[in-house]
């Protein structure tokens, strides 16, 4: 819509505007940017939402006139083909969520040699010439944990439902509730288990765990969050408080279930389309900050602030899998529609 | 010679010979793979005292069941000597399907077009492998890809559609009675023993092992092994659609790639329960202590603490054991 009502603006080519704002419309109109977007996980509501926020912030920018996706499931060794794929297609900028901290640099530093924009979003690379837009994962360990804690008086056995091992965003998260933990010396673990992120998976794991009989009074989960409640619900466990991240199902949940008392942690897919306003900006010659790291927020159904974000957040017609924070102030300029809908520039 | 027939005047008895158990194994290959069972309980209870409980082995069983539905899809096609890697994107589909499909045409409609669309991802793997004579490996595999393709496009169209997994589902997939006797068992113990009844009983079930055993024997006498594929396919294909259907009842979430990760368990499964990889040996009874074992194993490798490197190891390991004594004790040689 943008887009096109400059298009026609500028079609008109109006005399009076030319000498006053011939450089910012013209940087404006001409929406001639070739960017590309990297990313190694199909199928994953999360991921999703990502590559939806790149092509909906493409868009909505009005500067990007093509955006090409490598999207599919694969290693270092396919992505790093991805991204020379990428290089030759001749992109000016690249948004990349990396597979691994340290394997791409080689590639990365190619790219950023020949002038194209590296944004690495959601996962850091060591790599100094690119550009990092991240959620800030310790943060999101150390606030959900908080206030679990802060829930339970500061006493008590919280069963630890992780992430994948040996992901970056585990390891920091982990770090970061162990910082928390460190706070509250009367918490204790009463288990401490890898989802992989995987919702059967976690299933499982919450399903023998009530088996075993261990006692709990709390759960701090990655993510694998509404499976957990439901696992509660159908073995008729005491309702503990549970943390979770913004996915729309467990979202519903905090809003819905009558006894859950429980928090949401954000955890953006959007930092995609943030990615692309960063490259757009850089490429802009605006200063911009090397590392982007944002602060995760805490919804919890127990405070009336809480109460309001989950209201406002709460759509029972989204994927219960992708998370709600679907924009970032500043950084994102499209709607929910506009995300929803998926559509990149000239699709 | 006859040194050794004069000194047998007092063999050892039949159960210490090693011919007795290679026997034991080839023709019973369920006593052996209880006796692992029963050790593994036994080890749990010494490594985790006071655990087992009527609630734990419910716990246990509920997980079990649908791997072992998927099982069933690697145990008939491994006996024609197939296998189908496609039942892990297939029984994804099945969830997410009919999940999203709930909300707009009720869990009846939508539990029919999900299977419907599983039975034509079988279909089209019968046709691949049946009349194109594509290697099962590849087909599958192949169209694994196509399937999980498909879904992220269906997903993305689908992603404000709201979706629901209906309350049937859920009670028959996660519920429990007496707080430890899982309902899915109400599905699949009529369904297992279908399984079991036809690969004895039926023709279609005597087909399967005759292809596997020696295909071309099966087409000489008269057999058309290409419609035997087929049916067997869309068959595997139907199972890892209801098998799907019980994952997303316990999980409640349906993704596109919910059941990915089971799809080698699964294989897993059929091999150490006495399936052969090459076709025309094994059954479904050795198929679902398999998936038990490894069900069982999953949580003691989780209640043990291990690092997650450390679990896949152990795991790919006991795997690996367990097909290796197989393939030595079993071997015809």
């Amino acid at each position: 819509m943008n887009h096109s009502a400059r298009r026609v603006l500028s079609g008109f080519g109006v005399a009076v505007m030319a000498t006053a704002l011939a450089l910012p419309v013209a940087a404006q109109d001409s929406a001639t940017y070739h960017i590309g977007a990297s990313n190694t996980l199909q199928g994953n509501g999360w991921r999703e939402e990502m590559i939806c926020s790149i092509k909906a912030q493409a868009l909505s920018s009005g500067q990007v006139s093509q955006l090409t996706v490598a999207h599919r499931n694969t290693d270092a060794a396919g992505q790093i083909s991805d991204l020379n794929d990428l290089i030759n297609a001749g992109v000016q900028a690249i948004i990349v969520n990396p597979v691994s901290p340290d394997a791409l640099n080689d590639v990365i530093k190619q790219a950023t040699d020949a002038g194209i924009v590296v944004v690495a979003v959601d996962l850091a690379v060591t790599e100094p010439s690119a550009y990092l837009f991240s959620n800030n994962q310790e943060e999101y360990g150390y606030v959900g944990a908080k206030w679990l804690f802060e829930k339970l008086g500061g006493e008590g056995a919280v069963f630890y439902m992780r992430g994948a091992a040996g992901t970056s965003a585990d390891t920091d998260r982990d770090t970061g509730f162990r910082r928390a933990m460190a706070e509250y010396p009367g918490i204790t673990l009463a288990g401490e288990v890898f989802t992989g992120w995987d919702i059967a998976q976690g299933a499982q794991q919450i399903n023998e765990f009530l088996a075993s009989g261990v006692p709990f009074d709390g759960i701090w989960t990655s993510g694998i969050d509404s499976t957990i409640v439901d696992a509660l619900v159908t073995a008729g466990a005491p309702l503990v408080p549970v943390v979770g991240a913004d996915n729309a199902g467990f979202v519903e949940q905090l809003a819905t279930i009558e006894g859950l008392e429980g928090a949401a942690v954000t955890n953006p897919g959007s930092v995609g389309g943030a990615g692309v306003t960063m490259a757009l900006r850089v490429l802009a010659g605006e200063e911009v900050e090397r590392q982007v790291l944002i602060t995760p927020e805490v919804w919890d159904n127990t405070t009336p602030e809480g109460q309001a974000a989950i209201a406002a957040a709460n759509d029972p017609a989204i994927d219960g899998t992708w998370p709600l924070g679907i924009s970032i102030p500043d950084w994102t300029t499209y709607t929910k529609d506009e995300i929803i809908a998926c559509a990149g520039p000239g699709e | 010679m006859s040194v050794v027939e004069g000194t047998t005047s007092s063999p050892p008895p039949a159960w210490r010979t090693a011919d007795a158990w290679q026997r034991l194994f080839r023709e019973r290959p369920i006593v052996p793979l209880l006796v692992l069972l029963g050790a593994l309980v036994v080890l749990y209870q010494v490594v985790q005292p006071g655990t087992i409980s009527p609630n734990w082995v419910g716990s246990i069983i509920r997980n079990a069941v649908p791997l072992a539905i998927l099982a069933a899809c690697q145990t008939l096609t491994m006996l024609t000597g197939g296998i189908d890697l496609s039942v892990g994107a297939v029984a994804s589909m099945a969830a997410y399907v009919m999940a999203t499909l709930v909300p707009s045409q009720g869990p009846v409609i939508a539990i029919v077009v999900a299977l419907a669309a599983c039975g034509l991802a079988g279909l089209a793997n019968g046709i691949g492998v049946g009349i194109f004579r594509v290697h099962p490996l590849i087909m599958t595999l192949a169209m694994s890809l196509v399937v999980l393709g498909l879904m992220t496009v269906y997903q993305l169209i689908m992603v404000a559609a709201g979706s629901r997994v209906p309350p049937e589902i859920r009670t028959l997939g996660g519920g429990t009675s007496f707080g430890f006797v899982p309902h899915n068992l109400l599905l699949f113990v009529p369904l297992a023993v279908g399984i079991m009844w036809a690969l004895r009983r039926t023709g279609f079930g005597r087909l399967l092992y005759a292809v596997g055993d020696n295909e071309r024997a099966a087409r000489l006498s008269g057999v058309r092994v290409w419609q035997v594929l087929v049916a067997l396919y869309v068959v595997s294909g139907l199972l890892a659609g209801v098998a799907g259907l019980v994952y997303v009842g316990i999980t409640n979430v349906a993704t596109v790639t919910l059941v990915d990760k089971y799809v080698l368990t699964a294989v897993a499964a059929a091999v150490i329960g006495g399936t052969s990889i090459f076709g025309g040996r094994g059954g479904y009874a050795g198929t679902i202590v398999g998936a038990i074992i490894l069900s069982l194993l999953t949580n003691l490798l989780t209640v043990l603490q291990m690092p997650e490197a450390a679990r896949q190891v152990v795991f790919g390991a006991i795997i690996l054991a367990v097909a290796a004594a197989y393939t030595r004790i079993t071997s015809e040689a």
